[in-house]
């Protein structure tokens, strides 16, 4: 059974997910403040951690329990939760490592979703399958199972909302993708901007490698498409 | 009228320092002049004291004051009844058709009448029938008279005791008659004369007795020379203005050389007062105001300005009386130049000095105007720039540190433009804040709402249904509150490229087509437009502008879409056929965060917080466009059009 621990200094919003993780099968702890957490994860750390960045009286203590757990493991999977909309930018400009962030709009089953698909991500990994089904695009090359990409062979770090956007993306070269779609490939059904906002993060990344990208192509009034090479 | 005007005009108020001391030097010229007439009527009455201590002299000139003064003649005088050599033009005395004159030179007296009769008829030889005269003689032991009847024009003569004879000359000056005698001086006391009609008397010259004479009498010289100098002299006059005596005229009386304006000043000074021409008449007989005052019985003092040299003098005049009656005048003439001098100097010092500091006063106020008026301009524009400041970014306003009125105002502006500033901030991290505030109960409701989905297995209820509709509702009026605080943050880090607006325009018309289905949307399009900027920041002003748009626009309306090249810009213009624009707020406060004309009670899904434009003015701001909004000119409905630059755009 899969260990999850939340920190959420909301305590109604804490104990919903608590309920919803545990009605998917999912051993559940919870926590209200980063000390508490903290101390529970020197003794036993879980498969995967959601933690919301404001924590009570740290309105950053969430960035910092990042940190900390990153020196304690380097693969466990953290799902960042956020009441801001600039703090989402803020988490990829720090790079703390978190594997996805999600706005506290979205649903539970947003949440679900993506903690399933870091868990299958996880166990890729462990399991150290060959690739079976690798997306070979040009310079780009994805691992759909592992969820990685590469750009001219260089991993980009990309969290798992922004691999399934560019999955959906450069599986039909050149076709246009609408935002929806997008959205719906993603799993996240909140607003077109986001969507928006994601693939400029994407490109963001992207461009720290090769300076010159520019595959994600903007259709005007329609969506996005990857540019076939 | 500006401010500089202003003070430039007020410093004409300085022109009222020479005029006020042009009225001080005008008033101390007075006060030098009455004291300098003083002290001359002063010097007058010592005089004048000094002839009334003498009784006999007294007497003489009481006894005298009426009688005829005999005027010294100059030399070589023509006996021939015309009056062009005598000096004196007016005559000495005067009846109906009479005039007379009385003269005398060295050794010889003369008298001259003018005789205005009609009807003048000559005697025969010998006879006494015809238009004559008869003459008194007094002599010291008697009286003789004689008679004077002429045979005709030209010259003759009667003989006269002591084997003297006394000579005549008559002769026609047209309507009247010329008569001149001659005679050998005697000594006379005095005379009269009757005038004969066709031997009938006419009239008689005094009416009764005789007319005693007088003349220049050198024995009273000395009397007036002791007080006579260079610059004063004096005379002693018969009531008649005759002079019996004088002193003697100063040494050399060189006219001054002196600037003609100098001379006009002081007549411009002494404005009221008048200035005498010097007395008129001849050396013997002195005429003027002062004179013919005191002639009255009055003391006076006249203030002279001679035309040619131009010299200043003052001539006072003092009665001299014996009972009631004027027996003599006292004159005398003081030459007054170096007053003129000294007012005029003093006016030219005072033209100098207030010219120089008129000049100065005029400079420095317009120096002071011009700092003043620097200074406010610049408030102004300080005040200008914090204020389209305070729609942007950064309300950047430098006050005063001024301790004046215009440093207060200029710190009252800081105050105000600062807390306007922390209004404005206030209300555009106030979406950011609320939307921040509402998340996370909102966040409480749905994944409770969701658990209860879950676990009841009600997916079809009703109620949940509804508490899931008003859900979103709520969480997408969140995100249109953020959605411009979150453009604010991003668009910084927006990169600047080539657009092609013109086709871009055209895809977006041709999707907006397809979406927007209750208005008509039609696009007038200049092509090939570029401008630099970013692509998808256009296409997010577009959506809020075609949002808008469709907002105002009746079913079935029609949205126009324009791009055109105007002079200096590329104008997007977006059009729609709904109400015109309200009154208030004002048309460029739209583009103000949080602002909407919407009717209330509009049922939408979309909510309205008054940022669609305010996006479209954020990004205008980021391609240095101008958004402006107006009523259409031709027929109903608002126009929004966005002003990009035409210099940022490439060919």
């Amino acid at each position: 059974m899969k260990h999850v621990a939340i920190v959420e200094d909301e305590p109604d919003i804490r104990a919903n997910y608590r309920t919803a993780l545990e009605r998917q099968q999912y051993r559940v702890s919870d926590y209200p403040d980063r000390p508490s957490a903290l101390a529970a994860f020197e003794r036993e750390l879980p498969d995967l951690v959601v933690i919301d960045i404001g924590l009570g009286e740290e309105s950053e203590g969430g960035f910092d329990l990042c940190r900390q757990l990153r020196q304690m493991s380097a693969t466990l999977p953290i799902i960042f939760l956020t009441a801001r909309d600039s703090e989402l930018d803020e988490i990829s400009g720090i790079r703390l490592g978190a594997d996805d962030y999600l706005s506290k709009d979205a649903s539970i089953n947003q949440l679900l979703v993506r903690i399933a698909g870091l868990f299958r991500r996880a166990e890729a990994f462990r399991q150290d399958k060959p690739e079976e089904e690798v997306l070979q695009c040009g310079p780009l090359r994805l691992e759909p199972e592992r969820m990685r990409v590469y750009w001219q062979a260089e991993e980009v770090p990309l969290t798992v909302t922004e691999f399934w956007i560019v999955h959906a993306l450069a599986r039909r070269p050149g076709m246009v993708k609408s935002r929806d779609q997008l959205m719906e490939a993603a799993n996240i059904y909140v607003d077109l901007a986001t969507v928006t906002s994601h693939v400029k993060r994407i490109r963001r990344k992207f461009r720290q490698l090769d300076e010159g990208f520019d595959a994600i192509e903007a259709v005007h009034g329609m969506g996005y498409r990857w540019k076939a090479p | 009228m500006k401010l500089r005007r202003q003070l430039l005009i007020l410093s004409l108020l300085v022109l009222a320092l020479p005029l006020a001391a042009w009225q001080f030097v005008g008033e101390l010229e007075e006060l030098l002049r009455q004291a300098l007439s003083q002290a001359q009527q002063q010097a007058l009455q010592a005089v004048a004291g000094n002839l009334q201590q003498r009784q006999a002299r007294m007497q003489d000139l009481y006894d005298k004051r009426r009688a005829l003064y005999l005027q010294p003649l100059p030399a070589g005088m023509q006996l021939d009844g015309y009056g062009e050599d005598w000096p004196s033009i007016a005559p000495q005395f005067q009846a109906e058709g009479l005039q007379g004159w009385l003269g005398r030179t060295a050794d010889t007296l003369w008298l001259r009448l003018v005789l205005n009769d009609s009807g003048f008829h000559f005697s025969s030889p010998g006879e006494q029938q015809g238009d004559g005269l008869y003459l008194w003689l007094q002599q010291p032991q008697d009286l003789i008279r004689l008679p004077l009847f002429w045979e005709g024009l030209g010259q003759g003569s009667l003989p006269l005791p002591e084997a003297r004879r006394l000579e005549y000359a008559v002769t026609d000056l047209g309507g009247e008659y010329g008569i001149e005698l001659r005679l050998p001086v005697l000594a006379l006391k005095g005379v009269a004369l009757q005038w004969l009609d066709d031997g009938k008397p006419r009239l008689r010259l005094p009416e009764t007795g005789l007319w005693p004479l007088t003349g220049y009498d050198r024995s009273l010289e000395f009397l007036l020379a002791g007080h006579a100098g260079a610059e004063a002299r004096y005379w002693l006059l018969n009531p008649d203005g005759w002079v019996l005596a004088r002193s003697e005229p100063p040494q050399d009386p060189t006219p001054d050389e002196r600037p003609w304006w100098q001379n006009w000043l002081y007549r411009l000074l002494s404005g009221p007062l008048d200035l005498d021409e010097p007395p008129s008449g001849q050396r013997w007989r002195l005429q003027s105001r002062a004179i013919e005052q005191a002639r009255n019985g009055q003391p006076a003092v006249e203030w002279l300005l001679e035309p040619e040299s131009g010299r200043l003098a003052t001539l006072a005049a003092l009665p001299l009386k014996s009972g009631d009656a004027v027996v003599a005048i006292l004159v005398s003439r003081q030459d007054n130049n170096r007053l003129l001098t000294l007012a005029a100097n003093a006016l030219r010092q005072l033209l100098l000095v207030s010219g120089v500091v008129f000049l100065l006063a005029v400079l420095i106020l317009l120096i002071y105007a011009s700092v003043l008026t620097r200074r406010v301009r610049r408030l102004k524009q300080a005040v200008d720039t914090a204020w389209h400041e305070q729609h942007g970014l950064n309300a950047d306003f430098e006050p005063s540190r001024a301790q004046d009125e215009l440093g207060e105002l200029s710190r009252a502006y800081a105050e105000m433009l600062g807390s306007l500033g922390q209004h404005t901030r206030y209300l555009r991290t106030l979406a950011d804040k609320l939307s921040h505030e509402l998340k996370t109960p909102l966040a409480v409701v749905r994944s409770s709402l969701e658990n209860l989905e879950m676990e009841q297995n009600l997916g079809d209820s009703t109620y949940l249904r509804r508490a899931q509709g008003g859900l979103a509702r709520l969480q997408r009026i969140l995100q249109a509150m953020t959605e411009a605080n979150r453009l604010e943050q991003s668009i910084q880090q927006e990169q600047h490229g080539d657009v092609a607006l013109s086709d871009l325009l055209g895809e977006y018309v041709s999707v907006a087509r397809a979406t927007c289905t209750h208005c008509r949307i039609e696009a007038d399009i200049q092509p090939g437009l570029h401008i630099r900027g970013a692509a998808e920041l256009l296409i997010q002003l577009l959506d809020k502008l075609l949002d808008n748009a469709c907002g105002h626009c009746p079913p079935d309306g029609q949205i126009l879409f324009r791009l055109q090249m105007q002079s200096s810009a590329i104008v997007l213009t977006v059009e729609n056929d709904g109400p015109p624009l309200p009154e208030e707020p004002p048309p460029e406060r739209l583009f103000d965060s949080m602002v909407s004309v919407r009717a209330h009670g509009s049922e939408r899904d979309t909510p309205h917080l008054g940022l669609g434009l305010y996006i479209v003015q954020l990004i205008a701001r980021f391609h240095l466009a101008e958004v402006r909004a107006e009523n259409r000119a031709e027929r109903q409905g608002a126009c929004f059009s966005v002003y990009f630059p035409a210099k940022a755009s490439v060919a």
